[in-house]
């Protein structure tokens, strides 16, 4: 079976060469960028989640699914390696860089079209791919993932998709635990 | 506390020696160093199973090495950098809770592969020290005790068998089925029923399967697919005799010159603990029998226990060959067939061995098993971002809609001897430690070019059948990377203690109470999946332990 998990070289390779790229950036102007904030790293993952998977009148959106609790559960699930968990929020902090490299502005603030256009100049980069990439998954997640993790509610995902999800589905998130 | 008989793991190469030596009141004690799920914990649950390591340790807790051979050189990687995980089935019964159980004998020149076919170049192909002969009265024990359930049909390659016919009927079947049958009559192919550990009717203890649709990867809720800790370790705890310990990390065995004196495990909260036995069997998948043998030097044994011939880890051998698929557009069809298509649950149970030799007497082929693609929703939504440019919004949202909607994905997998050779071998890392301090294995992947060709001069006929099917998108791919669940080999067996591990009967050949029962012993892999012979050969060593037992008193 092919592994489907993250391909953690690709992600930390990008991630490393964002890396040197913004702490330049902080150098140069430290006022402009707020780094300091963890949430506002959350809010711009769950902002990029709402636009990624927007509303739509044939399927659901990630705001349909519940994607700020899941990736609550997400960023708290101790199954995933703390170094992914940690990229995905760093992946959110050079995105809100790259808006204000680009808009001068947080990525909160910018319209529909500039966050677009942010998207879009972002993808061109290894480290902005593998970080829609990422995004992307966990939003996949979160639409077909049983609805005890918090999302898919009312089976939503499943009645798009026409899943069959299989049988017996858990009643709590913790029924298969490495620790158990 | 001196048990009779103390194992180190707990899947198929365990669970027979704990099943009849606790059934002939010897007192058992499994070590297994995952947890102990039960029945009830064997969920559809995608992000448990699918998404996240529940079934194997962390990476950043214990990991392997990789060695490729990246431009002219062998380079290790750690599997926490490049992402591998090479673990499967940590658990109480090891990976044979996540087999899809696609069950097949070896033939009887899988037991002669040195003298039956011709050279390879730089290969270590051997013939094992035992026939199909001796083997398969275990074969057929394991169809009654584990539960094979299938049809024997007459076929050119059906293996000689003491029994008629499988005393499981075979498990219900999907509409697919007579499709392939019909493709495979007009193209002139030999479609075979695959045999299935997996119960097609309720048994005492165990349900018949409930065809939930999952079934690879996923533990079994009904108790249906034999795995080693439905099938025998729970039947050996019911015999008051045997002991399963969860948890147990084995550190080292210690020894004198002849014999294993002691375990030294370390449980939950990393206490260590001795245990003392008259016989020790390592089972715990290849890739760590080895290892464990490596990380248990001593003054006796000073590259290893058993290894006073460089002999542990070498050989490794894993199943060579490959995947394809192609896709039914439900457009095609009538709408009744499109229907039939969509259902989710029945098996497909189709395998092709017209080509088990590629030319008689010269060289061997591969068996080719037929299966719908894995039902897993994250992973067939994500296959909508790996076509193409990256998309997001609506454009995505249409991609992963038509992956689900206008389509189902079949696909077939190709298996081929992995031919033993030099370069492909367990060692250890002292610089890599696990999160007890323990050397992590080092495990060299190299593919042996032989093997590469055969995949290559099989996969066209199984692309033929999807096309006469009428499947769209068909394509393959031979690959040179190893499946980390198809591991064998490392501490062969043989007559020649100069070149193997383990006399016949799996007994280290420097050690008189030391067996691996897992597939270590497996010189060579033959053309399919390992875990039958793995099982059958492990009720074969029971017997010769109980005799070796009752030897001793």
């Amino acid at each position: 079976m092919p592994n489907t998990s993250l391909t953690r070289r690709l992600f930390i390779g990008g991630s490393l060469a964002i890396g040197v790229g913004a702490f330049v950036l902080i150098r140069k102007d430290k006022k402009k960028i707020d780094v300091s904030l963890f949430a506002k790293d959350t809010q711009v993952l769950l902002h990029t989640a709402y636009h990624l998977f927007p509303h739509s009148k044939q399927a659901p959106s990630a705001k349909d699914l519940h994607i700020s609790s899941y990736l609550v559960f997400v960023l708290q699930d101790e199954r995933i390696l703390k170094e992914d968990r940690d990229y995905l929020l760093k992946g959110a902090f050079w995105f809100e860089e790259s808006a204000f490299e680009m808009f001068d502005r947080s990525f909160l603030q910018l319209n529909k079209e500039e966050k677009e256009e942010l998207l879009q100049d972002v993808a061109t980069y290894k480290w902005g791919e593998n970080f829609i990439y990422t995004t992307m998954t966990y939003i996949f997640e979160a639409l077909v993932s049983a609805p005890v993790y918090g999302s898919n509610t009312d089976e939503i995902g499943w009645k798009w998709l026409s899943h069959n999800p299989g049988f017996p589905q858990p009643k709590t998130q913790k029924e298969i635990s490495y620790d158990l | 506390m001196t048990y009779d008989v103390c194992i180190v793991g707990s899947g198929a190469g365990a669970g027979p020696i704990a099943y009849e030596l606790s059934k002939a009141g010897y007192k058992v004690l499994v070590l297994e160093k995952g947890p102990w799920y039960k029945r009830e914990n064997m969920l559809k649950d995608e992000i448990a199973v699918g998404r996240r390591s529940s079934f194997t340790p962390r990476l950043d807790e214990e990991q392997h090495v990789l060695e490729e051979y990246e431009d002219g050189q062998w380079v290790g990687t750690p599997t926490l950098e490049s992402g591998w995980d090479f673990w499967n089935g940590s658990i109480v019964g090891g990976s044979s809770n996540l087999m899809s159980g696609y069950f097949h004998r070896l033939k009887p020149k899988d037991f002669k592969l040195k003298s039956s076919y011709e050279n390879i170049e730089n290969s270590n192909v051997v013939d094992w020290p035992i026939s199909y002969e001796d083997l398969e009265p275990y074969y057929t024990k394991v169809e009654s005790i584990v539960g094979v359930s299938g049809h024997a049909k007459k076929h050119t390659f059906l293996e000689p068998r003491s029994t008629k016919d499988f005393p499981y009927e075979p498990t219900g079947e999907h509409v697919i089925s007579s499709w392939l049958d019909k493709a495979c009559e007009k193209l002139n192919y030999e479609s075979i029923p695959t045999p299935r550990a997996i119960l097609s009717r309720d048994e005492k203890d165990r349900k018949g399967c409930e065809y939930a649709g999952y079934c690879g990867s996923y533990g079994c809720a009904s108790g249906a697919k034999g795995s080693a800790r439905e099938a025998l370790l729970n039947k050996a705890l019911k015999t008051g005799n045997c002991t399963i310990l969860p948890h147990s990390f084995v550190k080292r065995l210690h020894s004198d010159e002849k014999s294993v004196t002691s375990i030294e495990y370390l449980d939950k909260e990393g206490k260590s603990h001795q245990v003392q036995a008259k016989r020790y069997v390592l089972a715990a998948q290849a890739i760590e029998s080895s290892r464990l043998l490596l990380n248990s030097k001593n003054k006796h044994f000073k590259k290893g226990l058993a290894n006073n011939s460089n002999q542990v880890g070498k050989n490794l051998v894993f199943s060579s060959g490959g995947v394809g698929q192609g896709a039914f557009y439900y457009e095609d069809f009538t709408s009744q067939e499109a229907e039939a298509l969509k259902v989710v649950g029945p098996f497909v149970n189709r395998s092709l061995q017209d080509w088990y030799e590629l030319e008689e007497g010269k060289k061997k082929g591969a068996t080719i098993d037929f299966l719908f693609e894995h039902n897993n929703a994250v992973a067939r939504a994500t296959e909508a971002m790996s076509s193409g440019d990256l998309v997001w919004g609506d454009a995505l949202r249409k991609k992963v809609l038509y992956n689900f909607e206008k389509r189902r994905v079949f696909t077939f997998e190709i298996f081929c001897d992995w031919t033993p050779h030099d370069d492909c071998f367990v060692s250890v890392d002292e610089k890599v430690k696990d999160k007890w301090g323990m050397p992590v294995a080092k495990v060299r992947i190299g593919a042996h070019p032989y093997d590469l060709s055969v995949g290559e001069a099989i996969k066209g006929y199984a692309e033929k059948v999807l096309e006469e099917m009428g499947a769209r998108d068909v394509y393959s791919s031979i690959s040179e990377s190893p499946p980390q669940n198809l591991q064998a080999g490392g501490c062969r067996f043989g007559d020649d203690p100069r070149s193997s591990v383990l006399d016949k009967n799996c007994k280290a050949h420097e050690l008189n109470n030391l067996y691996v029962t897992d597939g270590s012993f497996m010189p060579t892999g033959g053309s399919v999946p390992f875990t039958w012979t793995i099982y059958a050969n492990s009720f074969r060593v029971a017997d010769a332990m109980i005799k070796d037992l009752q030897g001793q008193t």
